[in-house]
């Protein structure tokens, strides 16, 4: 009995620890001020805020000048900045106002949407305005947002030049699949940016190696035929090959060898980006990056607060009968609970478990379903005749039916790259395991009267 | 017995007929957006120094009226904002800037505001991410309902949980057409609630009904 109520009280107080650990936190003192060591929440997009990107179509012009066939020339002006005979000089815009259709402006919104996955970005908004082409782009503001969107607005013109020339030899038509691939080396791992092309692309491909390459003279002078591998005309590297390519596979290597993981995947992300940028298909319109600023949520703080409060007052109310009703035993159960929430928010905090509208949604859920959990415990002791051990085995096997199917569905979720979705997943996932674990282990032994 | 089937007969039509005249709002008079999810006028302002919100939200509320207004911190420096409202005229826009400028101190010739228009965020574009999520988790759950309630029927238990997952998203929309219930970022939660609830519910009843039948076969 003494033992009892020795353990009962040690359960309390450890509840009541949990509770201040989850709602005020574990202060330290740190180089002259408190800090809190419990981790951060992480809020996704609607809830902390996202970088918004403006990105209008250009309406630049660019000068092209043409020769005397009608071809577009490099070299068609004199040292004096005058054309040469035979060459004209015309003011092209960069986008031709025929191109400027709401079908070209949906591609282009489309192919930036493929872009915006394939780089692996979970949770983004993308608006397009038909009138003028103009595209809203909401991104959580994470260390990849910049280098994103640095490469969104590239046409993804893939060329590969002549680079004395600027012969195109290559291009973007014949290009099937582009992707980063790695491989060990003895110097560590190397990063590649692993381009294929189709039967035609393969059969030049082939040609370009065997012409581009290292000569040595009769008297010993090298010379290098040189390509240039250019995307949107900005010059990626400029090359010549030591062996022919006879697989259409084109291999470049991206940074050096390195045994350093984080130098490594920042090279993957490098090769990944530029091959998604070759992959995906080419923009119809060009785009500039107008304005980027990062936009706090547009949730509306005191509604957000209200809904909270009113989620408090319920589960206020709903304790507080629990009390009334069940005496003692409720209040034990009501203590618990709290505790099982409280719980739950640390395990989530240290799982990074990002927060999301719709994983509040699960939360709501959980807090229904671990109410009815303890009140089927409770009403199952009003029955004297069953042991505390048989009412555990009957409750806990009605759940399992019941959250079973839920699990399923939390595991399913977790795996979606969408983040909204996969919150979903994670919390409910946590919930369920944090209710079944933290009810068998502190309610039950709290509410057991038996000596 | 009767009473009890008159009255499902009963709420089944309402429910039907909710989600006919849904069907019918919805390519009628389209579906209303909150305003950040519609086309709206953002003024981005620049005021380069600290400011109080409410002292914003007051300039704002004299210039722009009874119209929503949506207020969001640029950056985390606290120096500026942006306003978003449905619609600005010129006049509006001039005014604001010269009301912000008295009262912040600012000079005349400095640009404070940027206006942008913003396109619509399209119904399509916002349910798409969940569309295959729950595809999946519905034919999961579908799959684990026919297998564990085998002796209640499969064909049954698995219709009987698909229709209920349909009819409640399709009640769900019907009344955001009918009561013109603008869609906005609590849509998708409140719409994950009802999906989740709708399974709870199935599995309770599916659960007492086969406790039901195997207490009755024991008995036999």
């Amino acid at each position: 009995m003494k033992n009892n109520r020795l353990l009962k009280t040690l359960i309390i107080l450890i509840i009541i620890a949990i509770c201040l650990i989850s709602f005020v936190g574990i202060f330290v003192k740190d180089k002259n001020q408190r800090i809190n060591i419990l981790p951060d929440y992480l809020l996704s997009t609607n809830l902390s805020g996202a970088r918004v990107a403006k990105l209008d179509v250009d309406t630049s012009s660019n000068e092209v000048i043409y020769d005397s066939e009608g071809n577009v020339s490099q070299d068609g002006e004199n040292e004096d900045g005058t054309l040469k005979e035979g060459y004209t000089k015309k003011e092209e815009k960069v986008n031709p106002d025929e191109i400027l259709t709401v079908e070209n402006y949906e591609k282009s919104k489309r192919i930036i949407e493929k872009r915006l996955k394939e780089y692996g970005v979970q949770d983004f908004n993308l608006r397009l305005n038909n009138n003028n082409g103009q595209i809203i782009l909401e991104l959580p503001e994470n260390s990849n947002t910049d280098t994103l969107l640095a490469n969104i607005t590239y046409v993804g013109k893939f060329e590969i030049l002549d680079s004395d020339t600027k012969e195109v030899l290559l291009d973007y038509s014949k290009v099937k699949d582009a992707k980063a691939v790695y491989s060990n080396t003895d110097f560590g791992t190397r990063v590649f940016l692993s381009i294929e092309f189709n039967d035609e692309g393969k059969a030049k491909l082939e040609e370009i190696t065997k012409t581009y390459i290292e000569t040595t003279d009769e008297e010993g002078n090298k010379t290098t035929k040189k390509i240039s591998i250019n995307i949107d005309d900005e010059t990626l590297l400029e090359t010549y090959f030591s062996e022919t390519i006879t697989n259409g596979t084109l291999q470049l290597s991206i940074g050096s060898a390195s045994t350093d993981s984080e130098e490594i995947a920042s090279y993957l992300d490098q090769a990944a980006q530029v091959a998604t940028l070759i992959d995906s298909n080419i923009m119809p319109i060009k785009y500039n990056l107008d304005t980027n600023t990062y936009l706090s949520s547009a949730l509306n703080k005191d509604i957000l607060q209200i809904v909270m409060y009113i989620i408090i007052a319920i589960v206020a109310i709903a304790l507080v009968y629990e009390c009334v009703k069940y005496k003692l035993k409720g209040l034990l159960a009501s203590l618990s609970y709290i505790g099982c929430i409280a719980l739950l928010l640390i395990v989530l905090r240290y799982t990074n478990v990002v927060i999301s509208l719709e994983a509040i949604s699960a939360l709501i859920i959980l807090l229904i379903l671990n109410y009815t959990f303890v009140k089927n415990i409770l009403e199952k002791l009003e029955n004297k005749d069953l042991s505390i051990k048989e009412i555990t085995k009957q409750v806990y096997l009605k759940y399992a039916w019941i959250l079973f199917p839920l699990l399923l569905v939390s595991i399913t979720f977790t795996f979606m790259s969408w983040i909204p979705v996969s919150s979903i997943g994670m919390v409910m996932f946590w919930g369920i395991v944090t209710i079944y674990i933290y009810n068998y282990i502190i309610t039950v032994t709290l509410l057991n009267d038996e000596k | 017995m009767k009473e009890l089937l008159k009255n499902k007969k009963l709420i089944y039509i309402v429910i039907a007929l909710i989600i006919i005249i849904g069907i019918i709002s919805i390519f009628v008079l389209r579906l209303n957006f909150t305003l950040m999810y519609s086309e709206h006028t953002r003024i981005n302002v620049y005021l380069g120094k600290n400011y109080e919100l409410q002292d914003i939200k007051q300039i704002s509320q004299e210039v722009f009226g009874d119209q929503e207004i949506i207020y969001q911190e640029i950056e985390t420096f606290h120096d500026s904002l942006a306003i978003t409202v449905k619609q600005a005229t010129e006049e509006q826009i001039t005014n604001l800037e010269t009301k912000l400028k008295e009262k912040y101190e600012i000079d005349s010739e400095e640009e404070i505001l940027q206006v942008n228009e913003v396109g619509h965020l399209r119904g399509r574009d916002i349910v798409r991410p969940y569309i295959i999520p729950m595809i999946i988790s519905t034919l999961v759950i579908l799959a684990y309902v026919g297998i564990r309630y085998l002796n209640l029927g499969v064909f049954r238990t698995t219709f009987t949980l698909f229709l209920r997952l349909i009819i409640s998203e399709a009640l769900l929309l019907s009344v955001i057409a009918i009561g013109r219930i603008p869609i906005g970022i609590y849509t998708m939660p409140v719409a994950i609630i009802l999906y989740l609830l709708v399974i709870i519910y199935s599995i309770i009843g599916f659960e007492k009904k086969l406790a039901k039948k195997n207490m009755e076969e024991s008995k036999k």
